[in-house]
């Protein structure tokens, strides 16, 4: 397996690629990752497989997210979502209700990772930038792949990705929103997309290449999505307050 | 800020650094250029005056601090929401460092949106030689300086707010009982220090 510094010096460069951690040992990265598990931003990520006859309310729902943001910036319908999901995760009988119309889940996994180092860097420089006219690209992609390598924060790809990523500006593909003190992103993958066991995921800020916000590892009941039966979703959930689960 | 001291989850670590009053030419010299070319080594030198007490040469001349007061505090959560939506490029950027003058030592809370006794103008990071705002590693670097002529005397309290008057406050920083009166020129109308507030802002600490 290739470290992380065989992995920057092949990995080819863009202006969207960031990374403050080039030229560090991997000791050092090492130590940064136990930092940001002990004191960073607690990270939350799920998949979750739904009916694919109820792909059409799901995108539905996923607008309705979108026009809230534009009118209130703490987004309910958001942590809805991911509340749903992590009762599924937990083996509780639920669905999305939308319009008086349900959203089956039929299968939904969790996990806990970190962001990564050079996400938290560019987040710092979006949140200098704020809607200013865009020098920094925000975070806007939502990415999968099917390699099993634990997260860690210095990781900047994703190691076996299945393009295309989900355009979260669509919201046909997802929605990056605000509830309480964090950041909520859904990506949203049609059923037609390609058949994949989605072991990991992350949010990007370019549709190829470009820097990760995070980077995610399904280790248990990953899900395993076949092409043209049913749609999946990955949520990731960015809790910037001050609240630990570790340490 | 040290590790063992530090809290869970993203903070701010406020600094007041008094500077002898010469140096402000050579202060604003450097903030423009910070603001100019937004060089990450010289934004790094700049925060270890603060973080570390150091001392640096800039453009032949020593950039030195009188005396500086650290005091870790809290991102209230109006400012983290904020924060979020302003990455998420929804609202505009925190521009203002407000100061206040309390007289004692208190504890701000979470739930804070206002300073408590708000003294002397804001001072707007979007002025070129009096402030900035930059990235720096994982940490946002916000600071603004209240020269010799402006400002008072003794300030014990910090925030940074998104407009010139009311908004919304990032963070609630009381410096208590650890603040220091500036030194006083006879004629009593000026200070022979000036003063910068420094607020740093950081998701996670990272290795020195």
């Amino acid at each position: 397996m290739k470290t992380q510094q065989e992995l920057i010096k092949t990995k080819p460069k863009t202006e969207l690629d960031y990374d403050i951690t080039e030229g560090w040992t991997q000791e050092q990265l090492e130590k940064q990752h136990d930092l940001i598990l002990k004191y960073g931003p607690k990270e939350t990520s799920y998949c979750a497989a739904f009916e694919a006859e109820h792909f059409d309310v799901l995108v539905r729902f996923s607008e309705a997210i979108h026009a809230l943001d534009k009118i209130q910036s703490d987004n309910y319908l958001s942590k809805y979502y991911f509340d749903q999901l992590e009762r599924k995760y937990n083996d509780h009988l639920t669905c999305i209700e939308h319009n008086s119309q349900k959203i089956e889940i039929t299968e939904a996994t969790r996990t806990e990772d970190v962001p990564t180092i050079q996400g938290l860097a560019w987040c710092s420089k979006l949140a200098i930038q704020g809607n200013a006219s865009s020098t920094f690209a925000k975070w806007q992609y939502v990415g999968a792949g099917s390699d099993d390598r634990e997260a860690r924060a210095y990781q900047s790809v994703l190691y076996a990705p299945t393009l295309p990523r989900a355009n979260t500006i669509n919201a046909a593909e997802g929605s990056i929103t605000r509830s309480g003190e964090s950041l909520r992103i859904i990506g949203i993958f049609p059923s037609t997309f390609a058949t994949i066991t989605v072991k990991e995921s992350a949010c990007f800020n370019a549709s190829t290449g470009g820097t990760n916000l995070n980077r995610n590892f399904f280790p248990s009941n990953p899900i395993v999505h076949t092409v043209n039966t049913q749609p999946f979703t990955i949520g990731i959930l960015i809790n910037f307050n001050s609240v630990t689960r570790w340490g | 800020m040290k590790l063992e001291k530090r809290g869970r989850g993203s903070l701010d670590v406020s600094y007041i650094a008094y500077f002898p009053q010469y140096q402000k030419a050579v202060l604003h010299d450097l903030i423009s250029e910070i603001n100019r070319d937004h060089d990450q080594n010289l934004i790094s030198e700049f925060a270890s005056v603060f973080e570390k007490n150091k001392s640096f040469n800039y453009n032949d001349n020593l950039i030195k601090a009188d005396q500086i007061i650290e005091k870790g505090d809290l991102l209230v959560n109006g400012g983290i929401d904020r924060t979020i939506d302003a990455m998420r490029g929804t609202v505009s950027p925190w521009r203002y460092v407000a100061t206040g003058i309390v007289g004692s030592a208190f504890t701000p809370a979470v739930s804070d949106t206002v300073l408590l006794n708000e003294a002397t103008g804001r001072i707007d990071m979007n002025d070129v030689n009096r402030g900035w705002h930059e990235q720096f590693g994982m940490k946002i670097f916000y600071g603004g300086i209240h020269s010799e002529m402006t400002g008072n005397n003794i300030i014990d309290e910090v925030g940074i707010f998104s407009a010139s008057s009311g908004g919304t406050m990032l963070n609630h920083t009381s410096f208590g009982t650890a603040q220091i009166a500036r030194l006083q020129n006879p004629q009593a109308t000026m200070y022979r220090q000036i003063m910068i507030f420094a607020v740093f802002v950081e998701f996670c600490p990272a290795l020195p």
